[in-house]
């Protein structure tokens, strides 16, 4: 009998997915490399990216890239239109817009980064309970993201906010809960499916630990559709916040914020259109340029379509 | 017989994929007669099912499929969608490996069988149910007049396969192709399956392809063989020859590996895995793995396609060769 | 006894199709000796990999006792059962979905010896892991790759090595051989009875393939509907059926050659379709 050799030949395209253009044929795999690589063949997707750093760099820097502070006055320009000296504008007292609109990302952006990331630590968290562990928890947990999920967003938002005050901070709380569940939801239906996978199954079978089953072998698995989320969260929540500040119950002044700059101009948009007109195509850019990205996302990181894609030849 | 209901000619597919071209069909040629049943043997990687169904237009898009298919004398691939549409349903059926997701799960049974009689025939409702019926008698399906109204998750495996059967017979095809259809199936369900297919050809002159990767199935219901590799036959061959004078060394290494019961002696097992279509070897696919490895010529020439019997050829230069397979190999 | 099975019954609840539940293993009693290769053979529907399953607690015994190396785990609680599954070690059927593909194969074969704290340090872990490797079969530099670059039969290999791992007693494999190219089925079953005469392996062999059960075990078990019909050598349950069951299963295996189909048809005359 011979002795096992170290032979190793070539590893092999199972010609099944080779047919389908990923000679791999994993589950969820999506690397760095990847999602570059996508993202550079569709230049939409690549705006997007590009906006975002846009809107991200402003919110950090705002203050000093702005041309005048968020509260300096012009009193000669009150109402004055888009103009070499003010490229978007004034508002009633003589603000710069331009300016504030710089100003503003901030707020917008700091709301929707610490909502939904604290909407992910507890909605993750919660589904990977609820999926894992099933029966009671699972119950338990899903009624209670059904109770969240039965209330119209803003409703909630209102809600919350009236009962802990108006402010930024109660905004981004009252963001974290409202978007809490579907990060649960989505995170508990891929669970469901990643634990009947049978390496989940061998990973019992071996004796490893539950915590370990869940960060080891379920997380890695289900990150995919939690990202995709992730960023289209983003999006809506900066909408969100919009609405809340343009509602007076988000940012409030004199802190500039987008929505708050919608509510002042509510009043003047015959006459200084530019008021609305520029912090409202702030809002739609970034939430467009995050579901940009987001879409891309999907398109990578979930195995299925991109099957479907490199078969019919896109990127 | 004349013209041979199929018969193939130089087909190629090869797919452009991220790490490069995948060659998984090279240069196929076979045919099958009115009446006979050819066996097409191979592994993954053979490109045994992607041929078959490159030849007969069911490939997905992005691949690139060459060469001729002619069935009863048309060729398949100069043929426009709608029209190749309905002339392949109406001369060949297909029954693969899966019944489950081969069947629509909200559709009965009985609709499904019918359906492409009623299409391609222009039939009723009422005639295709009839057809339906008989068919399902004739698969040998107990109370064919109340299943044909089932769904399919109300059937096993095993009947399942026999509704997969029935619908492609539904038109009385010439031609019947089946890929890999007895795999998933219990050896008792897959003896059954096979005899079935064997007395619905004698009956209705059916000419069957028959897709496996199993050696033994061929035994039992094949008159030709056609061995693949790399994408290429490397022997072709009626059964009876083959079993007794295999010619290539794969097709040795293959009838050799096979587990005999009341023989423990460990299995003479090919080294190495089947090869990657994305890298395949300038000369004979098998040559890595090969046990007869003469004066290497096999390493940078390909072997052509030679006669080495009675309408027995092979791929190889090493035909004559005595079984030269090691024992025991884990490799 | 590496392992003792008495009157296992295995009960699944159904909310469909009317049943209340389906009982996957109805009565099954079976043991396995040290060192040897008990086959456990049946169609699909029988409950083979129920019981195979059961021998690790992945499934809960309803009724009946199991007990490795002497001791009763059929109702041991959840945390002893780490101990248990050091002791049993699982092969699965299909190598691909059996590896988890965001890990790298040296990180999933580690992963018992982690788990059991089998190694002091991460050097000494990963030398076992090396010679795991080396065992069945595979080059070091393998352990860097992930799952999807390996071929079928070297994905089983893995699965092996990892079973390995623990130094098990017992080592279950559930249908190994099923999802491999047939030249690959040969390498690998040279590989188990290689490694068992090298390292003095008890295998639990469950498998729909005749063939394969009679070359691979000592003994045989025939399973069907939750019951087990037969049990013996394998040379005389293959040679000496007793139980009609498995003369039908043994009727039902096709014939090696053309010639010794005809002979077959010949002889039993062409039977219609049930």
């Amino acid at each position: 009998m011979t002795t096992p050799s170290a032979q190793f030949t070539e590893p092999v395209a199972d010609p099944a997915t080779a047919a389908t253009g990923d000679a791999a044929g994993r589950p969820g795999a999506g690397s760095a490399r990847d999602v570059a690589r996508v993202l550079i063949r569709r230049p939409l997707a690549l705006g997007g990216l590009l906006v975002i750093c846009l809107m991200a760099v402003l919110a950090l820097f705002g203050t000093q890239i702005a041309p005048d502070g968020e509260n300096d006055v012009d009193v000669s320009q009150m109402l004055a239109g888009p103009s070499a000296k003010h490229w978007f504008g004034t508002d009633e007292l003589g603000r710069d817009v331009l300016s504030r609109v710089i100003i503003a990302a901030h707020a917008s952006l700091e709301v929707s980064v610490v909502s939904v990331g604290a909407a992910l630590v507890a909605g993750v968290l919660l589904g990977l309970l609820a999926g894992y562990y099933g029966r009671f928890a699972d119950s338990f947990i899903m009624r209670c993201m059904d109770v969240l999920f039965a209330f119209p967003v803003m409703l909630l938002a209102i809600a919350i906010v009236a009962v802990l005050g108006a402010g930024i901070s109660s905004a981004m709380i009252a963001i974290a809960v409202v978007y809490t569940p579907i990060f649960a939801r989505i995170t508990r239906a891929s669970v469901l499916s990643v634990r009947e996978e049978v390496y989940v199954r061998a990973a019992v079978s071996i004796g490893v630990p539950d915590r370990e089953i869940i960060g080891r072998h379920i997380l890695p698995n289900v990150a995919g559709p939690i990202i995709v989320q992730t960023s289209l969260s983003l999006g809506f929540a900066i909408l969100t916040e919009a609405a809340l500040s343009f509602l007076g119950l988000g940012v409030q002044p004199p802190q500039p914020s987008w929505g708050a700059m919608l509510y002042d101009a509510r009043g003047f948009v015959e006459q200084a259109w530019w008021m609305a007109v520029f912090p409202g195509l702030a809002i739609v850019l970034t939430v467009l340029s995050f579901n940009l990205v987001g879409d891309a996302l999907r398109d990578v990181l979930d195995p299925r379509r991109r099957t479907q894609l490199e078969a019919a030849g896109r990127p | 017989m004349s013209e041979p209901v199929f018969s193939v000619r130089d087909l190629r597919v090869s797919v452009r994929t991220r790490r490069g071209l995948a060659s998984i069909v090279n240069g196929v040629d076979l045919t099958v007669d009115h009446g006979r049943t050819l066996a097409v043997v191979g592994e993954s990687g053979s490109g045994k099912s992607m041929a078959m169904l490159a030849a007969t237009g069911l490939t997905p898009s992005g691949v690139r499929v060459s060469g001729s298919a002619r069935l009863l004398g048309t060729d398949l691939r100069t043929m426009r969608a709608r029209q190749l549409r309905a002339f392949r349903g109406r001369h060949a059926g297909f029954v693969f490996q899966d019944p489950l997701s081969s069947l629509n799960p909200l559709m009965t049974v009985g609709r499904q069988i019918g359906e492409a009689y009623q299409l391609l025939q222009g039939r009723s409702r009422a005639d295709a149910r009839r057809r339906a019926v008989e068919l399902l008698g004739q698969v040998g399906i107990p109370d064919a007049e109340q299943r044909v109204d089932s769904y399919p998750h109300q059937f096993s495996g095993g009947m399942r396969q026999r509704v997969m059967i029935a619908m492609a017979l539904a038109c009385e095809p010439e031609l019947l192709i089946a890929d890999e259809a007895t795999t998933a199936l219990d050896v008792t369900i897959e003896a059954q399956v096979i005899n079935l297919v064997t007395e619905l050809q004698a009956k209705l002159g059916t000419a069957v392809i028959w897709i496996t990767h199993d050696l033994s199935v061929v035994a039992g219901m094949a008159d030709d063989v056609a061995v693949m590799y790399g994408g290429r036959i490397v022997e072709h061959s009626p059964v009876d020859e083959l079993f007794e004078h295999p010619a290539h060394p794969y097709t040795k290494a293959l009838l050799g590996a096979r587990p005999r019961i009341g023989d423990r002696s460990p299995l003479a097992a090919i080294p190495g895995s089947p090869p990657n279509p994305l890298r395949l070897p300038p000369g004979c696919a098998f040559y890595p793995r090969c046990p007869v490895r003469g004066d290497a010529r096999c390493a940078t020439e390909l072997p052509p396609l030679a006669p080495v019997g009675h309408e027995h050829s092979a791929r190889t230069f090493y035909a004559d060769v005595a079984d030269a397979v090691p024992g025991g190999s884990t490799s | 006894m590496v392992a003792a099975v008495e009157d296992l019954h295995v009960r699944f609840p159904v909310l469909t199709s009317g049943k209340r539940e389906v009982r996957a293993v109805d009565g099954v009693s079976f043991e396995v000796a040290r060192g040897e290769t008990l086959g456990l053979v049946g169609e699909s529907g029988s409950g083979k990999t129920t019981t195979g399953l059961a021998l690790l607690r992945l499934v809960n015994p309803s009724a009946g006792t199991v007990r490795i190396l002497g001791e009763d785990v059929t109702s041991w609680p959840r945390r002893r059962l780490r101990a248990l599954r050091r002791r049993v070690a699982m092969v699965f059927q299909d190598p691909q979905s059996s590896l988890d593909p965001r890990h790298s194969i040296g990180w999933s074969i580690e992963e018992p010896i982690r788990v059991h704290r089998l190694r002091d340090g991460a050097a000494a872990r990963r030398a076992r892991v090396h010679e795991l490797l080396e065992q069945v079969g595979l080059p070091a530099d393998a352990a860097a790759r992930h799952p999807h670059e390996l071929s079928g039969g070297q994905r089983q290999r893995v699965g092996i090595a990892r079973a390995l791992a623990g130094q098990p007693d017992l080592i279950v494999l559930d249908e190994p051989l099923a999802s491999l190219d047939v030249s690959v089925q040969a390498q690998v079953m040279n590989l188990l009875r290689q490694l068992q005469d090298e390292l003095g392996l008890t295998y639990l062999f469950i498998a729909h393939d005749l063939a394969a059960v009679a070359h691979m075990s000592d003994r045989v078990a025939v399973m069907t509907s939750g019951h087990i019909v037969e049990t013996g050598p394998a040379v005389q349950v293959y040679e000496h059926p007793q139980h009609e069951y498995t003369r039908t299963l043994l009727a039902a295996i096709p014939a090696d050659t053309p010639a010794e189909a005809r002979r077959r048809r010949a002889g039993a005359g062409q039977r219609s379709p049930a």
